[in-house]
């Protein structure tokens, strides 16, 4: 399948490395430059990386950009990232909890952000005192920061490398459990017919009347929501109520698929010559009749994949990911404020995110044409 | 009357799925934690908190309550804001926005989709058709948030021959308009027009194999001619189908695009309201967009009925 294809190869290969570090990935710690940062004190890509870029004593020590017109695109973000995460959470491994973080974290939409113009001056102290502290690290520390940091002082290298394995565990997760319900359901109901096969399929249409996006959004808001507005929910109960939803949002995708492709397996001759040899249904249904669908479920999960890495993007972007996690859209979804100063943190998970979803895409692709093949022979 | 009979049968469906739809939009609502009366107004004795539930509905079961929210619906009260405000008027300024993305979207996807596709389907099997198509695949494969933001950046930003963000409604300027809506809606397009192209493109490539086009090409038509009238009419009938299944990802698509570009639409509204527990608003915004969806499927199921007589009495 892969063997006269380039772009196979290389997605096979990308797929792997992915796999791999969300295997092992994790078993680095996060790397972190410094202390935890006021404002834009962002590392830039290849710093300290001799070969190109800026040496790490290169930083402009004042090097704080304040956006003045054009602002609006990262203010919302934040603003939206914070209407539903009201609790004031600091990030785990931060030790010396300065005030800017928790001050935009802290914020829900109908409290303005505190003033801060009593603490300016010991903000802005500890502000010089952060810089400095960045500033010998960075020149102390040979490391080199290949993709740069985050605002909060995370390189970005090595959270993305932590975050493959949140990401691709929650849409592995869920594209199984949802491939595998929804494929016995659509699978039963098409050799059922009869009532059983109308009340399944109008279950998936009403459940496919309410958009992908809108419906995985209103049951994390309704099922990841804390009794009190100022309680914190576990990431790890964030993370079931997320699989949870996209599992019951892919289910009828996948289940019209299935039934769809197992409509046409069901009426060829073997089949009707295995039940007049008195066959029973379940003996048909795994022997004749599975084996034939699965193949071609097999490529529309590796197109799911993709979608659900995106949905999952997106629902951080939209406030309802794991805020405080370190999946790749809630890397995205936390750095995007920064966008237009530090455009780095927002292009590293991007091209990541995209390379992933056009390496399932494309293998998705390989097997559903081999796939072609073979019924052409047949 | 013989040929209204499917599109009432059709019409009938919807009505069920809407209804299911929503019934399980307001079960769900149920669940949301905490008590709603307290939210509302919490200073209240427990005699004003019972009083309050039972103004609301809560105290009723699932099937009650969702026939107390249907009948207000329908005669046109689409409940409060919890903290202050009737939804309607929000509704009625977050709608247009959204349609008007969506709108576009959907004609520059197709204005752009269909010649590509069938020029790719006339010089299949060149470089022309694999450079199309190894592109569009590839563009279409980046998440839409990415392009946004990234257009964003880069267009709205650093070259900054477009704002960046915003929206302005057509009575305050068509021109700012539409210069505020070029970003969002090719954010947004992308992904359609790879769908639309590719599908195009099978389309009119296995439609080229028939037999009428060869005894078309014996006639001695012009190729452009056969092109478009022979091979494109039966081809659309699958693109229609396409540009209303692609409805419902374009929705979502909306909700994440309007809060990049700081559109005040839908998307926008439905994230406030859950973020702030807004029930009873959360409940009438999901019923909108399926009524949109479904509704707007199911015109294009007709519409094919009437392009391509041949689906007509397919559906039963």
């Amino acid at each position: 399948m892969l063997k006269n294809s380039v772009g196979g190869k290389i997605a096979a290969a990308w797929l792997g490395l992915v796999v791999f570090f969300a295997i092992f990935g994790p078993l680095l710690p996060i790397a972190k430059v410094g202390q935890t940062f006021n404002d834009g004190l962002h590392v830039k890509p290849f710093t300290n990386c001799s070969f190109m870029g800026p040496l790490a004593h290169d930083l402009s020590p004042t090097s704080s950009v304040q956006d003045e017109d054009l602002s609006s695109t990262p203010e919302t973000t934040i603003a939206v990232d914070v209407d539903t995460s009201p609790s004031p959470e600091t990030v785990p491994t931060d030790t010396t909890p300065t005030g800017g973080i928790t001050d935009k974290d802290g914020f829900t939409i109908e409290i303005p952000p505190p003033d801060l113009t009593s603490d300016t001056v010991v903000d802005a102290q500890q502000q010089e005192q952060d810089r400095l502290d960045l500033l010998a690290s960075t020149q102390t520390s040979k490391r080199c920061f290949f993709l740069g940091s985050t605002n909060e002082g995370i390189d970005i290298l090595s959270a993305m490398v932590n975050g493959s394995r949140t990401s691709l565990s929650i849409s592995l997760i869920s594209v199984f459990l949802g491939g595998l319900i929804g494929c016995l359901l659509g699978i039963t109901s098409a050799y059922l017919r009869g009532w059983f096969d109308r009340v399944m399929l109008l279950i998936f249409n009403i459940i496919l009347s309410i958009p992908t996006l809108v419906l995985a959004f209103a049951l994390i808001a309704i099922f990841a929501t804390p009794l009190r507005p100022d309680e914190a929910v576990a990431d790890s109960r964030r993370i079931q109520v997320l699989i949870a939803s996209l599992v019951i949002v892919i289910i009828p995708q996948l289940g019209r698929i299935a039934r769809a492709a197992a409509l046409q397996w069901i009426n060829r001759d073997f089949v009707t010559a295995s039940r007049s040899i008195g066959a029973s249904n379940f003996s048909i249904l795994t022997k004749r009749i599975i084996p034939n669908v699965v193949p071609s479920i097999f490529a529309i999960l590796f197109l799911a994949l993709g979608t659900i890495i995106v949905v999952e993007g997106s629902l951080s972007l939209l406030g309802v990911g794991l805020n405080n996690g370190n999946s790749w859209g809630s890397l995205l979804a936390r750095n995007s404020g920064d966008l237009v100063d530090y455009p780095h943190v927002i292009y590293v998970p991007v091209i990541v995110i995209a390379f992933t979803i056009i390496s399932t895409n494309k293998l998705g692709d390989l097997i559903r044409a081999s796939l072609d093949q073979r019924e052409a022979k047949i | 009357m013989k040929k209204l009979r499917p599109i009432l049968l059709r019409l009938s469906q919807v009505c069920l799925v809407l209804i299911g739809a929503t019934f399980l939009v307001s079960v769900l609502i149920r669940q949301l934690p905490g008590d709603v009366a307290v939210l509302i107004n919490p200073a209240a004795s427990l005699a004003e908190r019972a009083a309050l539930r039972q103004e609301l509905g809560l105290d009723r079961n699932y099937f009650s309550a969702y026939w107390m929210w249907l009948s207000q619906m329908l005669q046109g009260d689409f409940g409060f804001f919890i903290f202050g405000g009737k939804v309607l008027p929000v509704l009625k300024t977050a709608i247009p926005p959204t349609l008007q993305l969506i709108f576009y979207t959907q004609i520059v996807a197709l204005t752009i989709a269909i010649p590509l596709g069938i020029t790719s389907a006339y010089k299949q099997g060149t470089r022309f058709d694999r450079t199309i198509s190894t592109t569009l695949f590839s563009i279409s494969s980046i998440p839409n948030f990415g392009i946004g933001l990234i257009l964003s950046l880069l267009i709205g930003v650093k070259i900054g021959i477009l704002p960046p963000s915003g929206y302005r409604p057509i009575s305050e300027g068509l021109i700012q308009h539409f210069r505020l809506m070029v970003l969002p809606v090719m954010t947004l397009a992308i992904a359609p027009i790879s769908t639309y192209t590719r599908l195009l493109r099978a389309e009119m490539i296995a439609a080229l194999r028939e037999d009428y086009v060869l005894l078309a090409m014996s006639k001695g038509l012009s190729d452009r001619r056969i092109l478009l009238r022979h091979v494109l009419r039966p081809s659309c009938t699958t693109l229609m189908t396409s540009a209303a299944l692609s409805m419902g990802g374009l929705i979502g698509g909306a909700l994440v695009i309007e809060i990049i570009f700081v559109i005040p639409g839908m998307g926008t509204q439905l994230a406030k309201a859950i973020g702030t527990r807004e029930f009873m608003a959360i409940q009438t915004y999901v019923a909108f967009i399926a009524l949109f969806y479904v509704t707007f499927n199911s015109v294009v199921d007709i519409l094919i009925g009437v392009v391509d007589p041949r689906t007509r009495n397919r559906r039963a």
